[in-house]
């Protein structure tokens, strides 16, 4: 696909968050979004716009639930289990919440579980945990539509730019989740 | 047959200088190429003007979507192309990469359009960059077509994969084209060009092609132009001098002269499977499409203790080649495209015996089944045997563009990298190199070294115009010792997957 390239040529364009989403059809965060209307999972392929995003609750995460996390999945590496064992750590001030429960407590605040268009869970890109989450610290997550790539006449991919926020309003993950959502009947 | 180009939606033929095309087979005229009487600017701006806008409405998914039209469209009909490239001294085999190659090409390119590219007119690269400490100001790098008409300048040996390898990434990317087939093949792509135009499945003005000389084409390139190559240095060189490529800076592209090489690794003795394949390979290599392919071996380095036991199946596989009319089933190996070429390919072997002998193959005297000798372009397998390579020159920059092997030998891993590397710049071929690796567990080489391989090696190749020099390593990297693992990791194991070192000639733009 290389070659492809040879036969096209770069521009750079540059502008407010907004202008640049509305030229490329992604969205950029800082660009308006759309809040007002039902819940995103509720929209068809074809009817879901660029920037519609989902403001979730809040939730608490407690040490039972790190605990129970751990004992659940089997993952019990030493960060998330021991005080002790976290002293003069470079990254973590203590004992810290899984990545991993943070995404799924995530997935917890964001899905809107009712049978509707969204088909599939299809992966996701650029994960990054940019800050650790203590026990009793709580979490709200940022879903925002963020790009549509149709596929076939049954549905299509949608990229969502999600944002896992602390009670403070900082950023601790972000992600680019990936979803098969059906086109209107 | 008198052949036309297809300019501005027409078939046109308003030469009357007429060049005879004989058949490398017989010797006799096979088609007749009109010279001049095209006007050059009107076919490039025609391009441009109609087949760019029609090209550029459409999104890379529907793009995608004509090549696999095109490519079914051609499937259905290849037969007509297969009568007429025997002319050209293709076996069945050879016609298996050049005309099927070339289809698949088209399939490939539609697949990989409709599933990595998305389905817009442009593509966005990149992340965002803030440009502004709150994020209030951004920026973001996309990528359109270019709104001129790339120019393909096709080589001789594959007259259908050459200019289907090359027009299907640039209608993919939504530019026009205009082809340039090398005359002695061109009655090929001139039925190749017709099939495409009878299907109307492109839109006006998307492919356009000149059959003959090119005349002053070259004085009405723009910038937004692109210029694609394939064939010697020399005329490549040629063509880069010309002083509207410079003052426009217009690209160009060049796939030019190679001398690729294979070495067997220092474990790989007589008796391993490595050794088989090696062997088998270079033998293939020289044979297939009489040696006339970019991808050829023209460099086969053994360990010093193994010269002679390379050099012995080589010569014990070359004598069963059997030489002919490609017509003929069990002709292995057609005749090189016509008398002209051989007696480069004859001059260019004198020069390597310099300091090379001739080990397998006299040219004078080798049998020839269902064809004249003379009359036809026929050639047999030459192996040379290159004793002190390291002092020797001519090996490592002379190109014998036929059933043409030198067998050389090397003391130490570092002292084959040398070798390897020695190869001049003018005879680098800007491409990929192409690293396989032969362990038993990841050896489907010899399964998958049919012409569909060689395309996809040959797609990766073309697609990559780096400057590398392309090499090949037939070791048990596990067992060679660390050059050699580092060789393989450094170019990946698999067959099909071709990486390069980063390092790109041609600025981006």
């Amino acid at each position: 696909m290389r070659a492809v390239n040879h036969y096209m040529q770069r521009t750079a364009l540059q502008g407010s968050p907004g202008m640049l989403t509305r030229v490329t059809r992604k969205w950029i965060k800082g660009a308006p979004t759309l809040e007002l209307g039902e819940h995103p999972f509720r929209y068809a392929f074809e009817d879901l716009e660029i920037g519609r995003t989902f403001h979730s609750a809040e939730r608490t995460i407690a040490l039972e639930d790190i605990e129970h996390f751990a004992q659940f999945t089997g993952d019990t590496f030493y960060a998330h289990m021991s005080e002790e064992a976290t002293k003069g750590h470079p990254f973590f001030p203590g004992r810290v919440a899984h990545g991993y429960l943070l995404l799924s407590f995530a997935a917890g605040l964001f899905v809107d579980p009712d049978p509707g268009p969204v088909l599939a869970n299809y992966g996701l890109d650029s994960l990054r945990f940019l800050k650790p989450v203590r026990p009793g610290e709580a979490i709200k997550v940022r879903l925002t539509v963020k790009e549509k790539s149709p596929r076939n006449a049954e549905y299509g991919e949608v990229r969502w730019d999600v944002e896992i926020q602390n009670g403070q309003d900082e950023t601790v993950a972000t992600y680019d989740l990936l979803t098969m959502n059906a086109v209107r009947r | 047959m008198r052949l036309e180009s297809f300019v501005r939606g027409q078939w046109i033929a308003p030469g009357t200088d007429l060049t005879d095309i004989r058949s490398a087979v017989t010797g006799d005229i096979v088609a007749q190429v009109p010279g001049g009487g095209i006007e050059m600017g009107e076919v490039l701006t025609f391009g441009r003007a109609v087949g760019g806008p029609n090209l550029r409405r459409l999104t890379f998914h529907q793009r995608a979507e004509l090549l696999k039209k095109v490519a079914q469209y051609l499937s259905e009909r290849k037969d007509e192309l297969y009568s007429l490239s025997f002319q050209t001294g293709a076996t069945r085999t050879d016609n298996l990469i050049d005309i099927d190659g070339g289809i698949s090409t088209l399939f490939v390119y539609a697949s990989k359009g409709r599933r990595e590219l998305p389905n817009s007119t442009f593509l966005v690269e990149g992340d965002v960059e803030r440009l502004s400490r709150g994020g209030s100001f951004v920026g973001q790098h996309v990528v359109t077509p270019l709104r001129g008409i790339a120019v393909h300048i096709n080589a001789f040996n594959f007259p259908c994969w050459g200019l289907l390898e090359k027009m299907a990434p640039a209608i993919l990317a939504g530019i026009p084209v205009v082809s340039k087939p090398a005359t002695i093949t061109a009655y090929v792509a001139h039925a190749l060009i017709r099939l495409i135009d009878q299907s109307k499945i492109l839109p006006e003005g998307a492919l356009q092609c000149i059959v003959g000389p090119t005349g002053d084409l070259f004085d009405h390139l723009t910038c937004q132009d692109i210029v694609s190559f394939t064939g010697s240095a020399e005329t490549a060189q040629k063509l880069q001098r010309h002083p509207v490529i410079a003052r426009e800076s217009v690209r160009f592209i060049a796939e030019r002269d190679s001398l690729n090489c294979a070495i067997l690794g220092p474990d790989a003795g007589p008796g391993t499977p490595e050794f088989d394949l090696f062997v088998k390979e270079v033998a293939k290599e020289m044979t297939v499409k009489a040696g006339q392919k970019c991808t050829a071996i023209r460099r086969a380095m053994a360990p010093q203790a193994h010269v002679q036991a390379v050099l012995d199946a080589l010569g014990e596989r070359l004598a069963k080649v059997r030489i002919g009319n490609p017509q003929i089933e069990t002709v292995r190996m057609g005749p090189v495209v016509g008398l002209d070429q051989r007696r480069d390919v004859l001059a260019q072997v004198e020069k390597l015996r310099a300091e090379a002998d001739i080990v397998v193959g006299d040219p004078r005297n080798f049998a020839v089944e269902g064809a004249d000798r003379e009359r036809g372009a026929f050639l047999p397998p030459l192996l040379l045997h290159c004793p002190d390579p390291i002092r020797a020159r001519n090996v490592h920059s002379v190109e014998a563009f036929g059933p043409v092997c030198t067998v050389m030998g090397y003391g130490s891993l570092d002292e084959a990298v040398t070798l390897a590397n020695r190869a001049t710049a003018a005879s680098w071929r800007p491409s990929t190199p192409t690293i396989r690796t032969s362990r038993p567990t990841s050896s489907s080489v010899s399964e998958r070294s049919t012409g569909a391989f060689c395309c996809s090696i040959a797609t990766a190749r073309r697609s990559r115009p780096d400057t590398d020099r392309p090499c090949r390593t037939w070791s048990m990297a596990d067992r060679a010792g660390p050059e050699a693992a580092r060789n393989s990791a450094a170019c990946g194991r698999s067959i099909t997957t071709c990486s390069a070192r980063p390092c790109r000639v041609r600025p981006e733009c």
